[in-house]
């Protein structure tokens, strides 16, 4: 299937600094995919390239198999892109303001106003239609961003710390949003500078730093390829010592600890093998009372991931 | 705003006439340009706009009264000439100044506030944008000059101005502003650097000021206070200044538009081609009327050189631009090139880059060299007799082909040398258009302020000497008078002028050999596939036979304009 965003070895140099260096990867239709890296990591550079309001020093990227320089007319009619910081216009109202856009992008009669009307519903501003946007919170203001970028219900939306500023409800309220979208088949890029911000509601991400890629795929695959991933923490009846000496002869274990009748380690296999070992162990004849696997934080492999480095 | 919510639902609502008004004044608001409509409903909310309005209705009924005082028109006399002035006075300062300062603004602020982003990834296009602009400004045209209508009429009435001549003036103003309008918002688009646009504004206020005062000043004095109208109207000469000068508006307003729109093209897409054909359009145009009015009016052969001297600027000026384009073309602009033999001959200068645009204009400046350099011997040998003042001798035929003939080598050694200067920068840096024009301009002061300057350092000699070769300015001005004044370094220009220009033109062959061998690419496989969804080509229906299942059309939906 051909993937709804591609990036191929896109590079972007601001003269010495190379903010974008040899970024590929793609989002398949339906994907939401978070764009995660620390600020400087090249992230909303390029998302501008992907939204046609820059070009590639070398590279290129692709909106549904077209091209982003040669054919940002065609990208563009597909995709909606929502700045980290846009301006707004002096005297215009809400309505104002999509009806405006709507018509930007070729709506006319009945189209236009069942696109305002439907872009207002799901954004809910149905209530702020008539104010003034200067005089808008910044949490209202970004839901009037994102509505503009929905009115000509395009099947890519570009998304550049949406929720960068918002309060934890309105915060909420974007995740179920964004979701929605999802739901009905749009792809979603999203960057954030907090991975935990995006875990739940992305398909995948990619971690970018320092203009590079260095980890893409869905979070669990992330976690997984960091050593030692896993803490497995098992508490039996008796003493722990034989559990130890049975488990080193069974597998490496790296790192653990003896906490009273608890032994805690480390461990790097998925689920299933976690099921094993724990049906092997009752089996051998340990009295298991309890059994537990908890993932390392994704902020603790976020840290692992990047280096902290910026340009 | 919320009657046009229920646009489509009052078309079925039957109340005669006033109900088709209604709804067609709706539909037509669905194809006028999204910016217009944006921009009139901010103005009608901002306060500026009201008060702006509001003072030149007031500056109107001010005058009507002050002015019925001042110029006595109270006691019976035919004052319509100075109230008019003063009328003519007031409307132009909103139209020559406010009106385009407010566009160059307008159309500046968008990058200022950061909004021009969002507009320019939708569906509008740039000159979509321009006109958009365009249209509010004019849209304030309309409104300034209906609210100073009634004074006008007003003018009439009190006698001593007859309608002609308002109509005339008015339309004259008319076109004044809105070609200075499209200038100003050439101006915005050029550069997006904060300091560049601080330039620009400056200029453009002062320009606008200046061409007021101008404009407002000339006119009145000359046509209004004085009433020679009469005079001119029975003037060709007069008539053939109108039609130059509103050829000149047209053209330039188009081309100021065209630089605006191609300043907003995305960077692959073919910014240049419009250009050209504005620049040629333009020049045949100006061509076909000064061989006009040197036919009929004034056919010295003097003339001729001075319109060399016109036509050598445009090009010149326009080659300054075209020589500061990227060589390489886009895929997408190549999707477009000629492809038959006959459309690469005559199209491929049209196509964008520093070496075609080098190519076009010589050759552009060629025709114009050979057409004007003919026009003596055409005009013996069609009108043997006819208008027998001029002095037709080959001398002076001949000193034309020379004059028309040095000046197109400057030009050639000029763009020449700038357009190698910006291909070897190109090497290490970036080089806008604007820069390019700026290393033509730095070009021309040293070839003519250091000779000047090393002469008066270290020769006393006054008049013209050899070292002056490449000052173009006084070597042509030379060759102008050497009828009159003798011109011994003549022989010499003659001879080194040609053989540097040759030189010059030799050493860009290669770079613009190379730009000429670019050929048409195909479009992606995923655009065709798509134009061919979008447009299908026609082909034979299936044979469907009557007992066929009716089904419903697959509906092909997708990109109505990509
Ligand atoms: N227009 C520009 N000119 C020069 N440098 C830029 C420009 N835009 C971005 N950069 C640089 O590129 C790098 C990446 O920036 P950006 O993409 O905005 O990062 P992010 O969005 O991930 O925080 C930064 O070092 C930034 O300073
Ligand atoms: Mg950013």
């Amino acid at each position: 299937m051909r993937p709804m965003i591609q990036f191929q070895n896109l590079h972007r140099y601001f003269g010495p600094t190379r903010a974008v260096n040899g970024i590929s990867f793609e989002v398949q239709q339906g994907q939401v995919f978070g764009y995660i890296g620390p600020n400087g990591a090249g992230k909303t550079t390029s998302m501008r390239i992907l939204a046609t309001l820059d070009i590639p020093t070398q590279g290129d990227a692709y909106v549904d198999g077209f091209s982003v320089v040669d054919d940002p007319d065609r990208v563009r009619h597909r995709l909606g892109f929502m700045p980290d910081n846009f301006g707004t216009y002096a005297n215009v109202n809400v309505r104002e303001y999509l009806d405006f856009f709507a018509r930007a992008y070729n709506l006319r009669g009945r189209q236009r106003l069942a696109a305002i009307h439907r872009t207002m519903e799901f954004t809910q501003l149905d209530e702020l239609a008539e104010k003034p946007i200067n005089g808008l919170s910044k949490g209202m203001k970004q839901r009037l961003c994102l509505g503009r970028t929905l009115i000509h219900d395009p099947p890519v939306l570009v998304l550049d710390e949406p929720a960068a500023g918002l309060d934890p409800r309105a915060r909420i309220e974007l995740r179920q949003i964004i979701r929605r979208l999802a739901a009905e088949g749009k792809t979603v890029l999203i960057s954030s500078h907090i991975l935990t911000e995006l875990a739940e509601m992305c398909d995948a991400v990619g971690i970018i730093e320092r203009g590079r890629l260095l980890a893409v795929g869905t979070v669990d695959e992330i976690q997984k390829n960091q050593p030692g991933h896993n803490a497995v923490r098992v508490r039996v009846l008796g003493e722990v010592q034989p559990l130890l000496t049975w488990l080193q002869e069974r597998i490496a274990i790296h790192q653990y600890r003896i906490d009273g009748q608890q032994l805690i380690f480390a461990h790097d296999g998925d689920r299933e093998s976690e099921a094993d070992l724990l049906r092997d162990m009752v089996l051998a004849g340990f009295r298991v009372v309890e059994f537990g696997c908890e993932r390392r934080s994704l902020e603790d492999v976020f840290m692992q991931v990047t280096k902290g480095q910026v340009q | 705003m919320t009657s046009s919510d229920e646009a489509p639902a009052i078309a079925t609502d039957e109340r005669g006439f006033w109900a088709w008004f209604d709804t067609w004044c709706q539909r037509a608001g669905e194809y006028l340009n999204p910016i217009l409509v944006k921009e009139t409903r901010q103005a009608f909310k901002s306060r500026q706009f009201v008060i702006t309005f509001s003072l030149v209705l007031l500056c109107g009924w001010v005058w009507s009264v002050g002015g019925l005082v001042l110029t006595g028109a109270l006691d019976g006399s035919s004052r319509g000439r100075e109230m008019f002035a003063g009328y003519f006075f007031i409307l132009g300062f909103p139209l020559l100044v406010m009106v385009p300062f407010g566009a160059f603004r307008s159309l500046a602020a968008e990058w200022e506030d950061n909004t021009y982003e969002l507009l320019s990834i939708s569906a509008l296009k740039p000159h979509q944008i321009v006109s958009g602009k365009l249209g509010s400004s004019l849209l304030q045209i309309v409104l300034y000059l209906s609210a100073l209508a009634p004074c006008l009429a007003f003018t009439y009435l009190l006698r001593g101005i007859d309608l002609p001549t308002i109509v005339f003036l008015l339309f004259w103003m008319v076109v004044n502003s809105i070609t200075v309008t499209l200038l100003g918002l050439c101006l915005a688009t050029i550069s997006r650097a904060r300091h560049w646009q601080v330039v620009y504004s400056v200029a453009l206020i002062a320009g606008c000021l200046w061409n007021y005062g101008l404009f407002c000043g000339v006119l009145t004095e000359e046509l209004v206070l004085r009433d020679r109208i009469a005079l001119y109207m029975v003037d060709p000469e007069f008539w053939v200044a109108n039609g130059i000068i509103f050829s000149a508006a047209v053209g330039y307003g188009a081309l100021f538009f065209l630089i605006a729109r191609a300043a907003l093209l995305f960077p692959s897409e073919n910014r240049s081609t419009a250009l050209r054909i504005c620049l040629v359009v333009q020049y045949l145009l100006f061509l076909a009327w000064a061989f006009w009015g040197w036919l009929f009016i004034d056919p010295d052969l003097e003339v001729l050189m001075s319109l060399g001297i016109v036509i050598g600027l445009h090009w010149w000026g326009a080659g300054a631009f075209l020589i500061g384009e990227r060589p390489e073309l886009s895929k997408r602009a190549r999707r477009r090139l000629p492809q038959s033999f006959l459309g690469r001959m005559f199209w491929t200068t049209f196509n964008p880059g520093s070496g075609t645009g080098y190519l076009f204009v010589l050759g552009n400046l060629a025709s114009a060299v050979i057409v004007l350099a003919a026009a003596p011997y055409a005009l013996t040998a069609l009108a043997p007799t006819a208008t027998p003042r001029i002095d037709r001798s080959p001398d002076l035929a001949l000193y034309v082909m020379v004059f028309l003939g040095l000046g197109f080598c400057y030009v050639t050694i000029y763009l020449g040398i700038g357009r190698l200067i910006i291909l070897a920068a190109r090497r290490f840096t970036e080089v806008s258009v604007q820069l390019a024009m700026l290393v033509q301009i730095l070009l021309v002061l040293v070839g003519t302020l250091g000779p000047m300057l090393l002469q008066a350092w270290f020769s006393d000699s006054r008049g013209y000497t050899i070292l002056q070769i490449s000052n173009l300015f006084w070597t042509l001005e030379a060759t102008f008078r050497a009828r009159h004044t003798p011109f011994p370094e003549l022989p010499i220009v003659v001879t080194v002028l040609p053989f540097t220009a040759l030189v010059v033109l030799l050493l860009n062959v290669r770079s613009v050999g190379r730009e000429l061998r670019q050929l048409r690419v195909d479009a992606p496989q995923r655009v065709q596939e798509e134009d061919a969804l979008l447009h299908p080509s026609p082909q034979p229906e299936p044979y469907r036979s009557p007992w066929d299942e009716d089904e419903p059309a697959a509906r092909l939906t997708g990109a109505p304009d990509a």
